[in-house]
């Protein structure tokens, strides 16, 4: 036992090693981020651990107990370990990384910083006789457009170098030039702003160049970035901005505003007119007068407060929309869609993930499939197409679902209700018109609030079904059930018996009700009245 | 034991602080290119991609190209190799990222990132081997005929949420370490299904308009297997399993040594699902 307890470690030694090869392959780029791996995979190592210990027990049956040091230690990584998660999960990461550093007076954010690096500034000015529009170029670097004079266009230009000797940093920094003049014939004539990196290609110099560009107030502008940010406030005219990689934002502007961005976030805040955007990073858009339409993938969409119609096309990620006057068309499959407070309508196609809509004053019209979905407080006519989903109708108006393999359930519903589905139960409550439903393999229960003059007409093949009346309701009954029983709680409605396991009700109570129509295949009807639900449940 | 798990703790607290070094980095050489083929008389497309480590994406495109590459990569480090050659009506892409193996400390702010968009009037077979690094393979509107995914490490997603127009003979998918989701893949109208699992779990989303029966093979590797299947689709499950592995069917019964799904007997389209587990667990949950 003495010699076992000093014995070192193969499973100490294995994790230093092992640690130590991730960390070196992955600081010469390859191998996946550590914490990734890390946060996902490190129940692995109890795996291991308890591994151990069970080629231990088999080595040495005597020798092998759990001691309450070891179950401490094992806690402690089990919190760590999840720590690690929950620390990836959220925003922690990204917020450290996004975290600028200042070094000499320069903000960078870590891993940006290559190695030495000097910084030149200079500013020019060129005059405009006559309003024209303004292009810039630009790329690996960042392009912010201002109002500047009616008069001029002033670029102000901030080089930076990569260089470890300064003296030559300065004379590459020399090279680097603005070319700014006018482009075109007559009409199409512009004002070009861009840098002489092309020319310099050849000489491999490592550069970036931010420009600052003051235009005209009133004027168009088109920006075509690559590998920077670019950013726009405060102008009046259209606007056409381009990047790749970096983030792109316009604000307090007003004009015509069209943006595409490959692969950075683009933001949007306070715009008056139109806004079309086509990004692969997140978008947000916010206070915007005018139409606006998004096409994104991959990232998520926010758009608040638009006082126009707005059209988003998404794939794989999220939808938020908020506080929009006109209508709303959404087409995002396999996202996460949440729609809250719309002025007009809503048309939207979706797939595979969860969507909430809440607070339409007009009509809702969905095709949808493989998702749960939640629909609250809809003014207007509701009409879903779906495909094995899971439906929950709060506080609607009319409500019109035809499905397969999807369950409804309802409550509140303040107009006529017809619904078509398969597999899956369909659950209604409180609902005062006329109702109709189908359902094939699935149970149906129905609590109406009132009945309403259409009355009731329910068909189901395999699967019961229970009708809970109000109390004191009028009404004229016809149920038949070919392989099932009908139980009645009126005691003036007794069901006949059509065979041996088969059944028929007809008959009225009170006078001047609307028809229940009640037909079943296989499965009992039963007929109650509002409140024994829960006695029915209770027995159940 | 005690001593190797508090060597642990410390090496879990230490590590944070170990990536923040601000010493000098070999800049990256990062640049875009992008290239495309006109549409020709091809009447097939097939693609052969060998991606070394970065992001890539791939997706079907409306217009005039059979393909679109948008690529972006540390030329100072890698390789890229872009070919397409036309024979028998059958357009043939090649496409290698390699690292030209220089050592070296480099910044990652830019890591390799292709999307290849493909055309969506051709019948495409599809042939991946992603190194280290993401895969997101966007399948909608593609004439897939055949796909093979093997994918290194990293995550991959394939998605579909439309009909694929043409029947898909073979799906093949190799995951290694990352974790692996696939949607849709009721979509694609395979016929043969094989999924072998790395390190890292996988689910694997049968959602979608199924035209025809499939086989489906599943060898769990070290993770979980995670398996939705439509409820109309019938189901029979064979499973071989060993004492480290789990095994969750939800609504089905067993007979003669083969699970069946409820109301498989009368479903029109059967899927036939035969598992090997490895190291953890596997599950069929309906949508």
């Amino acid at each position: 036992m003495r010699d076992r307890k000093y014995r070192p470690s193969l499973l100490g030694g294995i994790l230093w090693t092992g640690l130590g090869v991730i960390f070196l392959l992955r600081n010469f780029g390859i191998g996946p981020d550590f914490w990734s791996v890390a946060a996902r995979y490190w129940p692995i190592l109890l795996i291991l651990l308890g591994l151990g210990k069970v080629i231990d027990y088999y080595r040495q049956k005597e020798g092998v107990s759990v001691r309450f040091g070891e179950i401490l230690g094992i806690l402690f990584l089990v919190l760590i370990g999840t720590l690690i998660t929950k620390i990836t999960q959220s925003n922690v990461g990204r917020v450290f990384r996004e975290l600028p550093i200042s070094i000499g007076g320069t903000p960078v954010r870590p891993g940006e910083w290559f190695g030495t690096s000097y910084s030149y500034s200079e500013e020019k000015s060129y005059p405009l006789t006559t309003p024209t529009p303004v292009r810039i170029e630009n790329s690996y670097g960042s392009v912010t457009v201002m109002p500047g004079s009616d008069q001029e266009v002033k670029v102000r230009i901030r080089k930076m170098v990569y260089q470890n000797d300064e003296s030559r940093a300065k004379q590459i920094a020399a090279e680097i030039q603005v070319e700014a003049g006018p482009e075109g014939q007559a009409e199409a004539a512009s004002f070009l702003v861009k840098t002489n990196r092309d020319a310099l290609a050849s000489k491999d110099y490592r550069f970036n160049t931010d420009l600052e560009v003051l235009v005209p107030p009133k004027t168009q502008v088109k920006v075509e970035n690559s590998f920077g940010e670019v950013r726009a406030a405060n102008l009046e005219g259209r606007l056409e901005l381009s990047t790749t990689h970096n983030e792109l934002e316009i604000r307090d502007c007003s004009g015509e505003f069209i943006a595409s961005n490959r692969y950075g976030d683009s933001r949007f805040v306070n715009l008056t007119g139109n806004l079309t955007v086509d990004a692969r990073g997140r978008i947000s858009a916010e206070t915007i007068k005018g139409n606006v339409a998004l096409t994104n993938e991959f990232n998520a969409v926010e758009v608040r407060d638009v006082d126009g119609t707005l059209t988003v096309s998404n794939t794989e990620s999220s939808v938020s929309v908020e506080k929009i006057t006109k209508p709303v068309v959404i087409n995002a499959r396999g996202t996460q869609v949440t729609v809250s407070d719309l002025d007009s309508s809503l048309k939207l196609t979706t797939s595979h993930r969860r969507v909430q809509v809440s607070d339409v004053e007009a009509d809702v019209d969905a095709e949808i499939s493989y998702l749960a979905a939640t629909l609250k407080n809809i003014r207007g006519k509701t009409t879903i197409r779906s495909n094995s989903d899971r439906l929950t109708f709060e506080d609607v108006g009319a409500l019109n679902v035809k499905a397969q393999g999807t369950a409804v359930t309802a409550s509140n519903v303040n107009g006529p209700v017809d619904i078509e589905t398969t597999m899956r139960d369909v659950d209604l409550s409180d609902f005062n018109a006329t109702c109709k439903v189908v359902n094939q393999f699935g149970d149906i229960t129905l609590s109406p609030k009132t009945l309403g003059k259409g009355g009731i007409n329910v068909k189901g093949r395999n699967g019961a079904i229970e009708l809970y009346l109000p109390e004191g309701a009028a009404f004229e009954i016809q149920a038949n059930v070919r392989n099932g029983r009908i139980v009645s709680d009126y005691a003036g409605l007794v069901p006949a018996e059509a065979g041996s396991d088969a059944g028929t009700l007809k008959g009225k109570v009170k006078s001047g009700g609307p028809t229940i129509v009640l037909d079943s295949e296989y499965g009992n009807i039963q007929l109650r009245t509002r409140g024994s639900e829960n006695a029915q449940n209770r027995s159940n | 034991m005690r001593k190797a798990l508090w060597s642990l703790s410390g090496i879990l607290l230490v590590l944070p602080f170990a990536g923040c070094d601000l010493e000098e980095r070999v800049p990256a050489q990062v640049v875009s290119i992008t290239k495309s083929q006109p549409l020709g008389a091809e009447k097939a497309l097939d693609v052969d991609i060998r991606f070394d480590v970065g992001s890539l994406e791939i997706a079907a495109e409306k217009g005039a190209s059979t393909y679109t590459v948008d690529l972006d990569y540390d030329k100072a480090s890698y390789q890229e190799a872009i070919g397409y050659e036309e024979s028998g009506g059958t357009g043939r892409l090649t496409f290698r990222l390699e690292s030209l193996h220089k050592l070296g400390l480099r910044s990652d702010r830019h890591p390799n990132r292709l999307r290849l968009g493909l055309t969506n009037t051709l019948p495409v077979r599809l042939a991946i081997n992603n190194g280290v690094g993401d895969a997101r393979l966007s399948l909608t509107g593609l004439l897939l005929t055949d796909l093979d995914l093997e994918s290194g490490v990293g995550g991959a997603r394939i998605s579909s949420y439309e009909p694929n127009q043409v029947s898909c003979d073979r799906i093949r998918i190799k995951n290694g370490v990352g974790s692996l989701d696939a949607v849709g893949l009721g979509y694609l109208r395979f016929s043969d299904l094989e999924f072998e699992g790395g390190v890292g779990g996988a689910n694997l989303d049968f959602s979608g308009e199924w035209q025809r029966d499939a086989e489906i093979k599943i060898q769990v590797g070290v993770g979980g297997v995670s398996v939705k299947m439509p409820r109309r689709i019938g189901v029979k499950v064979e499973c071989h399993k060993n004492f480290l592995s789990g095994f969750h069917l939800d609504g089905f019964t067993m007979r003669d040594s083969f699970y069946y799904s409820e109301g498989y007997d009368e479903a029109k389209i059967r899927a036939s699902v035969r598992v090997v587990t490895g190291v953890g667990g596997f599950k069929i949950t309906w949508l």
